[in-house]
């Protein structure tokens, strides 16, 4: 037997290379970015992004690296725009060369605990340094928040709302974008100096219940995080008071029940008794409508400039009245001072280091739990709906001369694009690049990006490290296991088990298919959608861990919620029967 | 009853008459001479001739429950607190003596609230006859004496961390330094041995700290409601020290006193309750070389 001829002659395929779809050809900038682990960030952009919309987001996901500089965390993170998608690389900093990790995964093939073993000392040894520098802002989140971050965000805000945007010369706005920018960069830093500390709040938390009651459901521990108001609430509870006034208008309730969708703001306008109500609806827009689709509010039409989704949501509140959300709140707060009280109980006995670091801990993840939705609320909608009116305005002006067409084309330019079309306006014509780009983005938006490019990561993030134990269970699994063609697993986020009709929803205009008591799939779930949670069944998402925005707003309207499905969009015919399981994280289609 | 003697009444540790071995046992004497002078919680002692006195087959007659319940609401008198929780341990003429340490023979009934009293000293005079300590005493040459066991009721701490000290190094014979090993919640997962406790050694003629070795420490004994119970350490605290230097530096005081006191190297039980030091049991170290 000739052994030899059997090798291969051409060098054989790194079995850790990712093999990007045909439809998906990659050009790597930066050769290295070839040997890096990218994942698709599906949560927060499951679609396309243009230029600029990813550029002026790169200075905000900046922020993380400058928090986990301060913090002494042990990642980095990169964002790619791959054919139009984000993907995003968290990657450790200080790894053993390539060499000791292959022959540590080589002994772990034979001895996995001895391999184990050394993982967990050196883990645990950088974890304990890192968490001795961030703890001192876990512990104080909201002080901090209320003393430090807010009261900056909001001069920033001022900033904004200070600058005439319409009567600018354009050497004016430039100027003005400029520093727009240098402030996002700043805002970008004080919202993962929020961010990565009150996920780890919530997780260390989750941890140390666990491992004090571990006969509890894992979902028992949010009981005690439950029913504080934060912004999100608010703002679907201020949304639920305009439809009261919408319903004590019968000719107004008429309009937004029965007209087509598109028609209702013109036919209210027309009615002489909509005026009180209209007049309402736009203090509520101004207040809370400097939101779009998603958690970037840059590229996303904001309900200021087209209020649909709010109307959509008042429609399903007069078609089927929910109860009144404070008292819903209230409700909720009374089981959770219960839980609190009873897990307290259950600790009488126990050392009061022990029981002081779960107060610590609760109180924390309270405070955590709390701004993870009002730091979106100021920072990922106010200032970046801010910065999206600078941009526009921009597209007013280009529109104006001619060298674009639309107002928001001027997301198809980079930053550099559009500083020098403003610049040398009218010089520059910018139809054709752009025309040129909103075609391929509409070819990449029809098919179906790869979850991950480049090349597998040697390790896996280490279970035992607690920001990467975080990061899982904030963004999700990367896959599910799915065995069973009849049954999505998932994780479980909020608990309970609905029977009912699926609804695969793709965005917030697909939203109005939504009849309330039916199931929301979707890939992912922003603040902007949980007016739908008032009135949706249950819901389940492709994306997101046990700390994601969906599982936590899910929680605070007690609905049953699966998440991080990977495919349950995809699995799931839209108008399919299937059953929610949020107690063990199944969907079973029925 | 007649007369009371010291024999046939309840003695209070640090009354006199407790600080006899032959009357209270080797536990209950040690403490009850320690107890003026070191933070020993309060306690009582049910001498053998008492136990005799009232007890029926082992089952304490009903005059003798009266009795118990005064004892009992006077320890909470002294204790400060209205319910207080007691331990009830066995305290045998020869346990806790130079010779032998009988160290974990006899019965320890811990967070015993007033209901359940009568039932735990019961259980204490029970485990006086138990196989286990017949055949400790007949491997030590003692199968010949009768078993003279008294019970000792003592005020609960609600340990927050607790310590094992030694006067001198057990496993170097180093006599210059105390070695402490503390762990989360009440001393039972440290004797008991299911915890790797924290160890610390600080040198005795200056109370430098000259090592202190952070184990993970997986599991703690905690109070349940009627008893206790080892449930696991969060992880988060596993390696944190369950000690802080002061703490540390005061249970080797306190190691060091003891030692003068008896004269012999010693091995401390001891334990934190809200930041205030107890001492539960003291004896010498029957293994140094």
């Amino acid at each position: 037997m000739d052994t030899a001829t059997a090798q291969p002659t051409t060098r054989r395929h790194d079995p850790r290379t990712l093999q990007a779809p045909a439809n998906f050809p990659i050009r790597w900038e930066q050769p290295d970015d070839a040997k890096m682990y990218w994942e698709l960030d599906l949560m927060h952009y499951p679609a396309p992004m243009a230029p600029l919309e990813f550029s002026l987001m790169l200075l905000y996901s900046h922020g993380f690296n400058t928090a986990a500089e301060q913090f002494e965390l042990p990642v980095r993170m990169r964002n790619l725009h791959i054919n139009t998608y984000s993907y995003q690389c968290i990657y450790p900093i200080a790894l053993p060369p390539e060499g000791v990790l292959k022959m540590l995964n080589g002994i772990g093939r034979v001895f996995p605990g001895f391999t184990a073993s050394i993982q967990k000392k050196a883990v645990d040894g950088q974890a304990r340094k890192y968490l001795a520098k961030m703890t001192p802002f876990v512990d104080r989140l909201m002080e901090i928040w209320n003393n430090d971050w807010l009261p900056e965000i909001k001069e920033h805000l001022a900033f904004w709302d200070r600058f005439d945007l319409r009567s600018a010369t354009t050497d004016a706005l430039l100027k003005h974008f400029e520093e727009s920018v240098q402030r996002s960069l700043r805002i970008g830093d004080i919202h993962f100096f929020i961010g990565i500390p009150q996920l780890y709040a919530i997780s260390r938390y989750q941890d140390i219940y666990t491992d004090l009651f571990p006969g509890d459901h894992p979902l028992e521990a949010f009981t005690l995080l439950q029913g504080f108001d934060n912004k999100t609430l608010e703002t679907d509870r201020e949304l639920w008071r305009l439809s009261l006034a919408a319903a004590s208008v019968p000719a107004v309730r008429e309009v937004i029940v029965y007209a087509d969708p598109a028609n209702v703001l013109s036919r209210l306008k027309e009615l002489p008794e909509a005026g009180e109500f209209l007049a309402a609806l736009e203090a509520y827009l101004s207040e809370y409508g400097q939101r779009g689709d998603r958690f970037s509010t840059i590229g996303e039409v904001s309900w200021i400039e087209n209020p649909a989704p709010v109307l959509k949501n008042l429609r399903d509140y007069l078609i089927n009245p929910v109860p009144d959300p404070a008292e819903e709140r209230i409700a909720h707060e009374r089981a959770r001072t219960e839980a609190v009280a009873a897990a307290r109980a259950r600790l009488k006995g126990y050392p009061k280091p022990v029981v002081e670091q779960f107060e610590t801990a609760l109180r924390a993840a309270q405070e955590g739990t709390i701004l993870q939705e009002d730091h979106g609320f100021w920072i990922d909608y106010r200032c970046l709906y801010r910065l999206r009116r600078v941009v526009l305005e921009f597209g007013r002006r280009f529109a104006a001369s001619g060298v674009c067409e639309r107002n928001d084309d001027p997301f198809y330019l980079t930053i550099d694009e559009l500083r020098e079309t403003a610049a040398k306006l009218p010089a520059i014509d910018r139809r054709g690049l752009i025309a040129r780009r909103r075609e391929e983005e509409k070819r990449f938006a029809s098919i179906k990006p790869p979850r991950a490019v480049g090349r597998l990561p040697l390790m896996p993030p280490p279970e035992a490290d607690p920001v990467a134990r975080t990061i899982v269970r904030f963004f999700g699994p990367s896959s599910a296991e799915q065995k069973d063609a009849a049954c999505i697993r998932g994780t479980a986020g909020s608990t309970g088990v609905f029977r009912g009709t699926a609804r695969v929803i793709r965005n917030l205009a697909d939203a109005s298919r939504l009849a309330p008591g039916e199931i929301l799939v979707t890939e992912t779930t922003a603040a902007p959608w949980t007016p739908l949670f008032a009135t949706a069944g249950a819901v389940v998402t492709n994306t997101g861990g046990v700390l994601s925005h969906c599982a936590l707003v899910a929680r605070e309207y007690r609905i049953p919620a699966v998440v991080g499905t990977i495919s349950a969009t995809e699995r799931i015919a839209d108008g399919a029967q299937i059953e929610v399981d949020g107690n063990t994280g199944r969907v079973t289609l029925l | 009853m007649s007369r009371q003697t010291a024999h046939t009444r309840i003695l209070w540790l640090g009354d006199e008459a407790c600080g006899n071995p032959a009357i209270s046992g080797g536990k209950a004497a040690s403490l009850s001479r320690l107890a003026s002078r070191f933070p020993v919680p309060a306690g009582f002692c049910l001498s053998a001739d008492l136990l005799e006195a009232l007890t029926d087959a082992g089952v304490v007659i009903d005059t003798a429950a009266e009795l118990l319940g005064e004892a009992y609401l006077e320890l909470a008198r002294r204790a400060g607190c209205d319910d207080p929780r007691v331990a009830v341990r066995s305290s045998a003429a020869d346990e806790d003596g130079l010779g032998l340490s009988f160290a974990g023979q006899y019965e320890t009934l811990l967070n015993i609230g007033a209901g359940r009293l009568v039932h735990a000293v019961e259980q204490c005079i029970a485990s006086g006859r138990s196989d286990r300590v017949g055949a400790y005493r007949q491997q030590h040459g003692r199968a010949d004496q009768p078993v003279r066991m008294a019970v000792l009721v003592q005020h609960l701490v609600p340990a927050d961390v607790a310590a094992v000290a030694f006067s001198a190094n057990p496993v170097s014979g180093d006599r210059e330094e105390v070695v402490i090993n503390a762990s989360w919640g009440l001393g039972e997962s440290i004797v008991g041995g299911t915890v790797t406790p924290d160890t610390w050694i600080i040198r005795k003629a200056d109370g430098m700290v000259m090592s202190t070795m952070i184990a993970e420490k997986q599991r703690m004994t905690v109070l349940t409601d009627h008893g206790t119970m080892e449930v696991d350490v969060p992880r988060i605290m596993r390696a944190q020290p369950a000690l802080t230097e002061q703490q540390a530096a005061a249970i080797a005081e306190l190691a060091i006193q003891l030692e003068e006191e008896s004269g012999h190297a010693v091995d401390v039980e001891c334990a934190f309750a809200d930041n205030a030091l107890s001492l539960l049991q003291c004896r010498p170290i029957t293994t140094l070389a």
